[in-house]
């Protein structure tokens, strides 16, 4: 353009647009204003028609629950399953599933923001978190309110016995009866139940002279059998010896680094006095057990051998690899083998204990359940508290167990339960269940920062030049600290709210 | 008149709407967004950290009280001696490394666009995929790293399962993502006037002399630029350890952002995590302008 030049005025009603591309450089196209608010429009109306929507579209004048649960994949189904056969069964509630991760998170973020689902899949031990701020409803409540409705709803709409679907105390095992209750509150009633065991390489077993139907049932046994199952790999010295197999690792799969205590009576909350007892004798026990494997095989040596692990959930997970003749594990377990090695000949016994403590009529082992809790704020309750209770009828409760390869949470299960079950030793996992002895986690609001002592301080147990007395006694001095900070803040926020 | 008025006139029939307010509704989905979405909620946190605050129950007013807690909670003093190890390591050797890598794609080599692209390439990767990958590099007892010690005779550590190696091994990994820096850096060289290297080169500067003398005084405000850019990052490091290591191994690898997020959404005390983002603010403003004041002989600034 030559100086002076006036640059082209537009036109009116006209948006001018430079033209990008080589060889158009510096060339202007003009767009009417018409064909502008053509184009939006365009896209809104493709955005309305074409763009996403809701994963499930609800028939028209059904009343539409929201139910959030954590179960993705086989367990997934399994739920899927049940909720279409509400859907199917009556034509005037309407439940839509949406699975997805991290569901504390979640349901923390929608409750604080006061949309809420109506219904939503927590774990047992979130309950205290949750229930201290009043963000759930109180099942005793809605049952007193909808019971009787809902037992008609079932036999009037849905064609089904009212009975077997009340939620008393002696429909359920008495451990997983007691995992819902919080500040004597109702928070929600048990999906599906777990609880823990040991699990064997029979195979390993039988190499080694050991008698697969006799597995370890004290401490002591499990040592000896350990022992014998531990292999060392062609080459190794004792300077630097490398495992080939362990025969039982503390750490693997390392998820409850805070639980060896429990096998030799102890405990680490004491509820009524709101007390940490993580160094008492028994927990100091549970850790110098722990801390004797480390001194036996060597720190170093265990680590590096640990650290080749597969994932829990492939084939290249220790037991199913045999680098690990015994673990403790969750009766799902069965699952992951069905679906990667059918074929592993492995069997399951309750955890063995200290010998003093030892009765097979009461074993020992830890429980938590997937419980269903109705939001304070959820838009429909009395229909979230209707589908609650659907769960609960015992042919979906039985069916959902089995599907996810666990026990069942019921005080009566039909030995129909046991036949054709995933887990061919779901017996044991009942036994578990129906044990007055099974522990769950401690059910305190501060327990993720307890955990997360045992968690972070498993590894100076594992180098064992502390006594396990000395790291213990530092948990349950920070715990308690934890415990106390968190008893002021809820009297402080009583008096508030007095 | 002129044609543009006789253009504004045909276009406003009624009452005309003042050029202020035009421009203040252009800027107002910004203007709302920053309210709404940053000052507001920036404005609360300060508030929340001065509260009990749950998430699920209205905040009450505790004065200092989190605070305070921090000050004396060892978990907080021990992710704050980790993250400032991290960045106290990560930031020079990362820095000081993508400078010679850019200095070593800035010549003229034979498969240059191959060498520069092998660079950024790692930046791509996502955080998740090239945590998992590091994982098994770091594999005590299969990874890589050890099997390539292992040629030279050395044993390697348990580096993710010993509390002492952890940290050597996330400022190993963070050095992966240097390409980032490296193409800045790049960009900044090619701008450097070759006259600068003639006159060098007159002078009979060494190819190191030449690097320290000129290169790295023009470029020194691009430098400065990255430093602080790392120095924000590495006080938000979180996924890749998160990923890696959790709040195990001795929390030898459990950083500032990793507990605040812990105490936000796992423990439920909201306000102690306000507490600490805004501690966390004040550290970066306070070593941003430390950076600033100290690189004030250091940096040139072209006129």
């Amino acid at each position: 353009m030559i100086p002076g030049d006036a640059p082209p005025t537009p036109e009116p009603n006209r948006v001018v647009t430079s033209r990008g591309g080589a060889g158009r450089r510096g060339s202007v196209a003009t767009i009417t204003r018409r064909t502008a608010v053509g184009a939006l429009a365009t896209t809104g109306l493709g955005f309305a028609l074409f763009g996403p929507r809701q994963a499930q579209e609800a028939p028209a004048g059904r009343v539409v629950i929201d139910y959030w649960e954590k179960w993705t994949g086989q367990e997934g189904a399994a739920m899927q399953a049940v909720v279409d056969r509400i859907n199917s069964l009556q034509s005037r509630i309407y439940v839509r599933y949406f699975s997805m991760s991290a569901i504390d998170q979640k349901a923390l973020v929608s409750m604080a923001g006061g949309a809420p689902p109506d219904l939503i899949g927590l774990w047992n031990f979130s309950l205290p978190q949750f229930v201290e701020a009043g963000a759930l409803a109180d099942l005793a409540v809605l049952d007193r309110q909808h019971a009787d409705a809902v037992s008609r709803a079932f036999a009037d709409e849905y064609g089904l016995a009212p009975a077997d679907s009340v939620l008393a105390p002696e429909y359920y095992a008495p451990q997983v009866w007691r995992l819902n209750f919080h500040n004597s509150l109702i928070a929600g009633m048990v999906n599906t139940c777990s609880t823990m065991g040991l699990y064997y390489n029979r195979a390993a077993f039988r190499d080694v002279g050991l008698d697969p139907e006799d597995p370890p049932k004290t401490i002591a046994e499990l040592d000896e059998a350990a022992d014998r199952l531990t292999t060392y790999k062609p080459g190794s010295s004792t300077d630097s010896p490398r495992l080939d197999r362990a025969g039982f690792l503390h750490r693997e799969p390392g998820w409850w680094n805070w639980l060896w205590g429990y096998h030799f009576g102890g405990k680490l909350y004491d509820p009524e006095t709101n007390t940490a007892t993580a160094a008492a004798p028994e927990n100091v026990r549970g850790y110098e057990w722990l801390q004797s494997y480390p001194k036996k095989y060597g720190t170093d040596t265990l680590v590096s051998f640990q650290s080749g692990f597969g994932g829990y959930n492939s084939v290249q997970q220790a037991l199913l690899s045999d680098q690990v003749a015994m673990t403790l594990h969750g009766s799902f377990l069965a699952n992951v083998i069905q679906r990667f090695k059918p074929d592993f000949d492995y069997a399951a016994a309750p955890f063995p204990v200290a010998a003093e403590i030892y009765d097979p009529t009461q074993p020992v082992g830890l429980i938590e359940s997937d419980t269903l809790c109705i939001p304070s704020a959820a838009r429909h309750p009395r229909e979230a508290y209707e589908f609650l209770r659907f769960t609960q009828r015992r042919e979906n409760v039985e069916r959902l167990a089995r599907l996810h390869a666990k026990p069942s949470p019921l005080r009566y299960s039909p030995p129909s339960f046991a036949e054709g079950h995933t887990n061919k030793y779901i017996e044991i996992h009942n036994r578990i269940a129906q044990s007055e002895r099974a522990f769950p986690k401690p059910l305190t609001r501060v327990w993720p920062q307890y955990e997360q002592e045992f968690n972070a301080e498993i590894a100076k147990f594992w180098r064992a030049e502390i006594p396990a007395k000395d790291i213990l006694t530092e948990i349950e001095r920070r715990a308690q600290g934890m415990l106390d900070r968190a008893a002021a803040k809820r009297a402080r926020r009583d008096k508030a709210n007095a | 008149m002129s044609s543009s008025a006789a253009v504004k006139q045909a276009k406003v029939p009624g009452r005309r709407i003042p050029e202020w307010a035009t421009g203040v509704l252009f800027v107002s989905p910004w203007l709302i967004g920053l309210l709404l979405f940053m000052a507001l909620p920036i404005g609360l946190s300060f508030y929340y950290s001065l509260s009990d605050y749950t998430v699920l129950e209205p905040p009450i007013f505790v004065g200092t009280a989190n605070y305070e807690r921090l000050a004396s909670d060892p978990v907080f003093w021990k992710v704050m001696r980790n993250t400032i190890l991290y960045a106290a390591i990560s930031i020079p050797v990362g820095t000081i490394l993508a400078l010679i890598i850019a200095a070593l794609l800035n010549t003229n080599v034979k498969g240059l666009t191959f060498f520069r692209a092998a660079v950024f390439l790692p930046t791509l990767v996502p955080l998740v995929a090239a945590a998992m990958v590091w994982m098994w590099l770091f594999n005590g007892e299969l990874g890589l790293i050890n099997t390539a010690l292992g040629f030279i005779g050395i044993t390697g550590p348990n580096w993710l399962g010993d509390a002492a190696w952890v940290m050597p091994a996330l400022i190993i990994m963070s050095l992966w993502s240097v390409g980032q820096a490296v193409v800045i850096y790049l960009a900044a060289l090619q701008d450097v006037p070759t006259s600068l290297y003639e006159a060098a080169d007159l002078d009979g500067m060494g190819v190191v002399r030449k690097f320290l003398n000129v290169t790295v005084p023009m470029i020194s405000p691009v430098i400065l630029f990255n430093v602080i850019m790392a120095i924000i990052a590495a006080w938000q490091v979180f996924a890749v350890p998160y990923i890696m290591l959790g709040d195990g191994v001795e929390r030898a690898g459990y950083f500032y952002t990793m507990y605040l997020y812990d105490q936000a959404f796992r423990f439920l005390n909201m306000g102690a995590a306000s507490a600490m983002a805004w501690v966390q603010l004040v550290i970066i403003l306070a070593l941003t302008g430390l950076t600033f004041i100290i690189s004030k002989r250091a940096v040139h600034y072209r006129a």
